[in-house]
Parts: structure tokens; C-alpha cells; sequence
């Protein structure tokens, strides 16, 4: 079975993300957390920064995100923020 | 011909008009076009945003937030009505002015309005209904005008100005169906307690995690509203143009044949003349 998740970035207008992911790295209040597949279901509170996180593929995507919360559950993660957008850099 | 020359004119105006309401129609139309796929994306969000807050009061004997509490005494009520940017959409703003009216008679308690919409000003202060403030929101609004609506409501709520927040609106049921309805905001009332108890961790706790979710159930729960009350006022506005399309066509004909029968008689009497002067020229001779 291959180590990948769903990773989704929602705001309220719009899904910014929506991927396939091996590795997910939040912004949190008390720090950066990361995130493997099959990781224990857990809802954690988000802070204004940058998620990074590794696609498929390898290559590493980032993405702005305002204050929000994520939640992890059944090899999904998603993240509901009040704003959120694609870093290009 | 003086007759002639008004049909003429009048057809012409009628013209203009027919263009102008179906131009109208047409503008409606997009805009209902977008504000119903943000309805949609804000669906997909609201759906996640309230699965997650289950999660959390899953299992809980005792949630304690200000937003959730209702107020000891209920003598203050405020009423955010949304009303439309602007006229000629039907019935659509006055059914709701005369709707927030008799809600207001009814409910018996001291009552003030937030209004949100251009219309109708003048028509409100009629009503003797007291306006706290007006918040300007575009045609279709974003999620940003959303979040200060509802900060400036929970405002209200928490320091005690008002002991409940009711949603004023036109519900959208279809294009041409909208129904007048209210929906209390503030305080949040929320299933509770219900569930064995969740087999989530909570980072970092379960206070901070239901104070970030509340308050995004809030701003989309108002964003929502937005919305749905915006798409209800374009497609009455939709409506009613259309309508008014339909109505030019049918006065254009009349008109026309009005025409026609008057350039008909002026015809025959132009003959009559020639005719009755040629016969008194062969008369003469």
C-alpha cells in the first residue's frame, strides 16, 4: 500500500488544494506539526503561515493559509481556513 | 398625420424600453449564474465545517462558549434584514419590508434593525422601526463581507445589546419562488452531548478548537445567507424584467396595428378628396 493521502484546502468560496500527498506540514499555534499517512484522527487548530507539503511525485508544494482548523481522520486531512491561496514560488 | 407621427413615436420609446428591460434580464441573469456557484463552493465548506464541530461536541457533557449561552433575560431582539441593492425585482423587497414589520408587531419585545442592501431607506424610516446601522453588500457578495458583518453582529450579541440575532430574508426556493423567512443567528444552538465521546486528539485543546470552528460556523452560516438572499433578488429581478420584455412585445403589436389603421384612414380620405374633386372638376364642365 502506498504511504499517500488526501490532502484538501477548503475556504469558503473555493477549494484551493485538493491533492494526493505523502507528507503534510501545518501551521499551528504551538508550532509546525507534520503529517503522515494513516495518521491517528485527530483535529488540530491552524494559525496564519504556510503549509508545505511533498505530492506524489516528490516535489513540494506550498500553500498560504489564513487561521483555521484541520482535521484528520480515515487517510483524508482537510483544512477549512478563512483564506487560503497557492504559493507559486 | 399629427396622430401618425405620435404612434410612431410611441412605438419607438416602447422600443427602447423593451431593450433596456432585456438587457436588465440578461445582467440578472449572470449574476444569479455566480452567486449560485458560491452558494455551491460555500455548501461544500459549510457541510465540512459543521461535520468537524460534531466531532468536537461529540461526547461532551458541558460546552461552555459566550456564542452558544443564551442571555439570562430575552428583552432585545435584533433583526439583521437583508434586503435587495435595488428595485424592479417584483414584490421581492416590499413582501419582506411588510413580513420584518409584522414580525416585529408580533414578537412584542423591544426590537432594532441592522439593514444590509441599498434599498428602500425612505420606505424604512415610514416604518418607525428603529435602524441601528446599514452595512453596504455587493451583488454577489465574498466571503470577506461575510466575516465583518458577522464580527459587527457578534459584537452586538456579546456585549449585551442584544439577547438574540435573527436573520431577516427572502429564502430562495426556486427562480420563482421565494418565501419570507427568519432564522435566529445568535445565540448558536447546537446538538450537544450527544455521542460516546470522539476518538480525536484535540490540538490543543477542545475550548480553542469550538472557539475557531464557531466562529467560521458564524461567518458562513451569514455568508450563506448573503447568498441565498442575493440569488433570490436577482432571479425576482429576472422575473420581472423578463416579464416586462414579454409586456413590450405585446404593445408594440397593438401599437403597430394602430398604426396601420390610422395610415389606413389617412389613406382613404387622401382618395376621397381626389375622387370627390375630380368629380367636381367634371361636374364644372
Amino acid at each position: 500500500m502506498k504511504s499517500v493521502f488526501r490532502l484538501s484546502v477548503v475556504t469558503a468560496e473555493e477549494t484551493v488544494f485538493d491533492e494526493q500527498v505523502s507528507y503534510v506540514n501545518l501551521p499551528t499555534p504551538f508550532g509546525s506539526v507534520g503529517i503522515l499517512a494513516r495518521h491517528a484522527p485527530m483535529l488540530c487548530a491552524v494559525e496564519k503561515g504556510v503549509l508545505r507539503c511533498t505530492l506524489e511525485n516528490g516535489e513540494t508544494a506550498r500553500v498560504l493559509v489564513g487561521g483555521g482548523v484541520a482535521s484528520v481522520a480515515d487517510n483524508e486531512c482537510t483544512v477549512l481556513v478563512a483564506n487560503g491561496k497557492i504559493s507559486e514560488e | 398625420m399629427a396622430n401618425l407621427r405620435k404612434i410612431h413615436k410611441r412605438i419607438k420609446s416602447v422600443e427602447n424600453t423593451r431593450q433596456i428591460t432585456k438587457s436588465m434580464k440578461m445582467v440578472a441573469a449572470s449574476k444569479l449564474r455566480r452567486t449560485q456557484s458560491a452558494f455551491g463552493a460555500q455548501g461544500e465548506f459549510a457541510g465540512r465545517c459543521e461535520k468537524m464541530l460534531a466531532e468536537v461536541c461529540s461526547g461532551a457533557q458541558e460546552l461552555e462558549h459566550p456564542l452558544l449561552r443564551p442571555h439570562k433575560e430575552k428583552r432585545t431582539v435584533c433583526y439583521v434584514l437583508i434586503l435587495g441593492n435595488r428595485g424592479l425585482c417584483g414584490a421581492y423587497n416590499h413582501t419582506l419590508l411588510r413580513y420584518q414589520e409584522e414580525l416585529a408587531h408580533s414578537d412584542g419585545r423591544d426590537c432594532f434593525l441592522v439593514v444590509c442592501g441599498r434599498w428602500g431607506k425612505d420606505l424604512l424610516l415610514g416604518t418607525g422601526l428603529s435602524v441601528e446601522r446599514t452595512v453596504e453588500i455587493s451583488d454577489t457578495p465574498t466571503a470577506a463581507e461575510a466575516q465583518q458583518l458577522a464580527a459587527g453582529l457578534r459584537e452586538i450579541y456579546l456585549s449585551g445589546k442584544a439577547d438574540e440575532i435573527r436573520l431577516v430574508y427572502q429564502q430562495y426556493k426556486s427562480v420563482l419562488q421565494q418565501v419570507p423567512c427568519s432564522k435566529q443567528l445568535l445565540p448558536i444552538s447546537l446538538e450537544k452531548g450527544r455521542g460516546e465521546g470522539s476518538r480525536y486528539l484535540f490540538e490543543p485543546d477542545r475550548d480553542s478548537l469550538l472557539e475557531k470552528l464557531l466562529q467560521m460556523y458564524l461567518d458562513n452560516t451569514v455568508y450563506s445567507v448573503l447568498l441565498e438572499a442575493r440569488a433570490g433578488e436577482h432571479s425576482a429581478r429576472m422575473t420581472a424584467m423578463s416579464a416586462a420584455a414579454d409586456n413590450t412585445e405585446e404593445l408594440i403589436e397593438e401599437l403597430t396595428l394602430e398604426l396601420n389603421h390610422a395610415r389606413q384612414s389617412a389613406i382613404t380620405t387622401e382618395i376621397s378628396e381626389i375622387v370627390g374633386g375630380a368629380a367636381a372638376l367634371n361636374d364644372a364642365r
